[in-house]
């Protein structure tokens, strides 16, 4: 990406005391999913409505996991009590229980009252190769929202090349049952497809958690994370937190799906320890105006950058459907503030 | 402010460095993707529609390609791609990371026969295998399937440069399915 002259993205306000900013607008962030609604207009944020849970099926596939069915959920556990815990969301997010286990083992018969996390099913009809897990999500629309009203995760029962560690690890992960293939942890799997249990799209954000390509080892959540899950859920405000607006634009025109991101020029850390500081994204809108909601007291630089790799409109499928775009713009060169 | 901006960036090229596997995906080389496929084309998307699994759990959105130029399997005019999600009425399933396509849009797709043997085909590895061809100003046909392969940090500039795949022409894709195929 060289830098060019005829370039010119104005993004506004630049730096920022966050106690002074302006609350939340309901504006949603680029982390979520989103449903056109039935009559046109601004899209709806898929989210749930009331307090979910979830349903294990705790059968183990064979020769692809290390750990016990006892690993397995505690692992499950974990995963859901990343998002339980996170900072300012509301009791849909922290109330959030595991129901009785489920015995399905094809998505084509799953309940639609069960939110399955399965590890030996079949019938989500990706292909084996190269899949590691996906997430199904319904959602409802209505009048003024989008309702998820269901969410299976569906691990792939036979990775190639892969294996899932369910047993605790600590900083490296144990061998394979088949030693030739690779280890994979499983928490950090699931708690990356929790997100979009939750209606969280990916993120532009490398570190976050909803980055669509993973570390190996990566159990805990970002500020991008938290900003996203607490701004769709929004809780009691334990931790301050405020919103960034402004607008990109190039030769004069609004830029439509460019990568904002707000990164902190201070080593304050107001979430607790167990959050990893991260900077916190978002997408433009049409118009090229965009809102980073949830953003903790704290000096950012904001910079507008273009969903060239290594996210790109692929991970962000709905984005500019949604918004009846084709594709998110690339066509101009980083910038910041 | 530089020094800041270097460090974020030496930090998410550490992070990049380290990705062997993916929240859902493992990336896949264009060699691996012509393996696994039964069938490699390019062509275009005349039309989409959705519908619901015969259980009613599971919606699914098909997609009719004309086929311009097959690569690999048996050659044919027209071809189903059968993706999961899509919307029927106010109902709405997604997989994030699913790019469904669109009407008049240009792709090269590696793709395998639908499990359920009903004549449709599948995306290999999800997306992996759907590379959207589109003409850059400079009037080149590039084609990205958006899954990363490299990255590189520019240290004077400070910034990371595309993944090596970002910048494959569709010649190039296609010349490695070519060799890939002939192997």
């Amino acid at each position: 990406m060289k830098r060019t002259n005829n370039v010119l993205v104005v993004v506004a306000p630049i730096v920022i005391a966050v106690l002074a900013l302006v609350f939340a607008s309901p504006a949603f962030s680029y982390l979520n999913e989103l449903s056109a609604p039935s009559g046109g207009g601004t899209p709806l944020v898929d989210m749930w409505t009331a307090v979910p849970h979830w349903n294990l099926n705790p059968a183990l596939p064979t020769g692809k996991m290390v750990g016990t069915a006892t690993d397995l959920r505690n692992a499950a556990v974990a995963s859901f009590n990343s998002w339980k815990v996170a900072p300012n969301v509301s009791n849909i997010v922290s109330g959030i229980s595991e129901g009785p286990d489920s015995n399905v083992t094809d998505e084509n018969t799953a309940h639609p009252n069960v939110n399955l996390v399965c590890f030996v099913c079949t019938g989500a009809d990706f292909t084996t190769d190269g899949t590691l897990a996906i997430t199904l999500t319904t959602s409802q629309i209505q009048s003024n929202q989008s309702v998820i009203t269901q969410a299976d995760i569906i691990f792939n029962p036979n990775p190639s090349g892969m294996c899932f560690v369910a047993t605790p690890v600590s900083g490296s992960l144990p061998p394979c049952p088949n030693p030739s293939d690779s280890p994979q942890d499983l928490q950090t799997v699931l708690t990356h497809e929790i997100g979009h249990f939750f209606g969280l799209d990916h993120s532009g954000v490398v570190a976050a958690t909803m980055f669509p390509f993973a570390p190996i080892l990566r159990e805990t959540l970002s500020y991008d994370d938290v900003a996203g899950i607490s701004s769709t859920y929004p809780g009691p405000q334990i931790v301050p937190v405020g919103s960034i607006s402004g607008t990109v634009t190039l030769a004069g025109a609004g830029v439509f799906g460019a990568h904002v991101f707000a990164n902190s020029t201070t080593t304050v850390t107001p979430y607790p320890p167990t959050i990893r500081k991260s900077p916190i994204g978002t997408l433009t809108q049409t118009g090229g105006t965009y809102t980073i909601n949830a953003v903790p007291a704290d000096s950012y630089t904001v910079y507008a950058e273009p969903l060239d790799l290594p996210v790109s409109n692929s991970d962000v499928s709905g984005y500019a459907t949604v918004f009846g775009q084709t594709v998110v713009q690339t066509n101009f060169t980083t910038r910041s503030h | 402010m530089k020094s800041t901006r270097a460090a974020i960036l030496i930090f998410c090229l550490i992070l990049a460095s380290c990705l062997a596997s993916a929240t859902t995906i493992i990336p896949l080389s264009v060699e691996e993707l012509a393996g696994k496929s039964t069938n490699i084309f390019r062509g275009n998307a005349a039309e989409t529609w959705t519908a619901w699994n015969p259980q009613h759990t599971l919606i699914y959105t098909y997609t009719r390609f004309q086929v311009t130029k097959s690569l690999k399997g048996q050659a044919q005019q027209t071809v189903t791609i059968k993706q999961i999600g899509g919307r029927v009425a106010n109902t709405v399933q997604k997989v994030a990371g699913v790019r469904h396509f669109t009407p008049g849009e240009q792709d090269l797709l590696f793709l395998q026969p639908s499990k359920d043997n009903d004549g449709t085909f599948i995306v290999t590895g999800l997306m992996q295998g759907n590379f959207l061809v589109r003409r850059a100003a400079s009037g080149q046909m590039l084609v990205s399937n958006g899954v990363p392969e490299v990255s590189k940090l520019e240290v004077n500039s400070g910034v990371i440069s595309g993944y090596r795949g970002s910048a494959m022409t569709v010649d190039q894709l296609e010349s490695r399915i070519r060799k890939a195929v002939q192997q």
